[in-house]
């Protein structure tokens, strides 16, 4: 069955049908959340939180739109409410991630799982803004003008703010970059 | 070329193909700048790694634990329709009865008004035959006002005054 079937019979209230779209979807919105969380069981209760919000939504929804870029404005949104509750809890200052470590801590060779880790810390310290067109481009792989109508900014800013989210995230990864190329 | 520039033509070469003048710009610039060389390295890790980190999945059965919050949610609709409407209904109804009773009141059928004995010899057209009664109770104040109020040379007591 195609999408924009689909669609239409979870609007007449076809769960089953809902229930393809959530597994199309799933791993997407899961991956968002982590992205912006990097925390699993939080980033898996968000994205269980997303598919209720599109469900409620789901008759109002607009067929002419294209599914997934509502849903991922859905998904912003939720991720965004959440991290500003969070980020009201704890301070994260992006200058304590500039500090140039003890490079002996670092000389053991680091392994994939370890470099993700890394970067997934260090996109954890980006500013909200930054976090979320990182994901969407650089992880999630969306083009510049899906990614303007998810988050309703011109083709313009989606350029100038990927560009300013890569330099700060290359900025930070200095000190480490030099131990990837290292290894290679 | 600046550095500067040079930078922000990286940065968007990651992700689609430069005009051509702006292609050959960068090209000659990186030839002759280290720095800008390593950024470009640099940039090209970095978003090799922020791929490969698309590989997490969700915990398992996502979609047997999302049914019965759905399940909730529908219940919760009903609830909130009926939680509208009822709302609604109170101020509607209301009106109704308002307007109900205000159609009764105007359309029904008009109480029929006790008259007084005098009212009822004013409206009537000839008094002497209704006043009969009033004669055979025989108080003189009673033929008093019926000789004032009629005829007694007419055979049908025709009414001489009208308020």
């Amino acid at each position: 069955m195609e999408e924009k079937e689909l669609i239409q019979s979870a609007q007449k209230g076809d769960q089953d049908a809902f229930g393809r779209l959530v597994k199309k979807y799933r791993n997407k919105m899961f991956y968002l959340a982590y992205s912006m969380i990097n925390n699993r069981e939080t980033a898996d209760d968000l994205a269980q939180e997303v598919f209720i919000k599109a469900y409620r939504a789901l008759p109002r929804f607009n067929l002419k739109s294209k599914f997934s870029t509502w849903l991922y404005r859905i998904a912003v949104n939720t991720i965004k409410d959440f991290y500003r509750k969070q980020s009201a809890k704890e301070e994260v200052r992006l200058e304590d991630s500039m500090k140039v470590l003890n490079a002996h801590d670092f000389e053991r060779q680091m392994e994939t799982q370890d470099k993700i880790k890394l970067i997934q810390d260090h996109i954890k310290k980006l500013p909200e803004k930054h976090r979320v067109i990182l994901t969407l481009r650089d992880i999630q792989g969306k083009s510049y003008s899906e990614i303007a109508e998810i988050l309703k900014i011109s083709p313009g800013t989606v350029d100038s703010r990927l560009f300013r989210a890569r330099k700060k995230l290359r900025t930070m990864m200095a000190p480490y970059l030099s131990l990837f190329r290292r290894e290679a | 070329m600046n550095c500067r520039k040079a930078e922000r033509l990286i940065s968007r070469s990651l992700d689609q193909d430069l005009k051509p003048g702006k292609e050959k710009c960068l090209l000659e610039h990186l030839k002759e700048c280290s720095e800008c060389r390593q950024k470009q390295e640099e940039y090209q890790s970095i978003l090799g790694l922020l791929k490969d980190t698309a590989s997490l999945e969700p915990k398992p059965y996502f979609w047997t634990r999302l049914k019965p919050k759905l399940k909730r949610e529908q219940s919760y609709e009903s609830w909130l329709i009926w939680k509208k409407w009822g709302v609604r209904a109170i101020p509607i109804s209301l009106v109704l009865l308002v307007l109900f009773a205000s159609l009764v009141s105007y359309f029904g059928p008009s109480e029929q008004k006790e008259l007084s004995r005098a009212e009822i010899l004013l409206q009537n057209q000839n008094p002497f035959a209704d006043s009969l009664p009033l004669l055979e109770e025989g108080k003189i104040e009673n033929e008093n006002i019926h000789l004032i109020f009629t005829s007694i040379n007419g055979e049908n007591g025709a009414r001489r005054y009208f308020p």
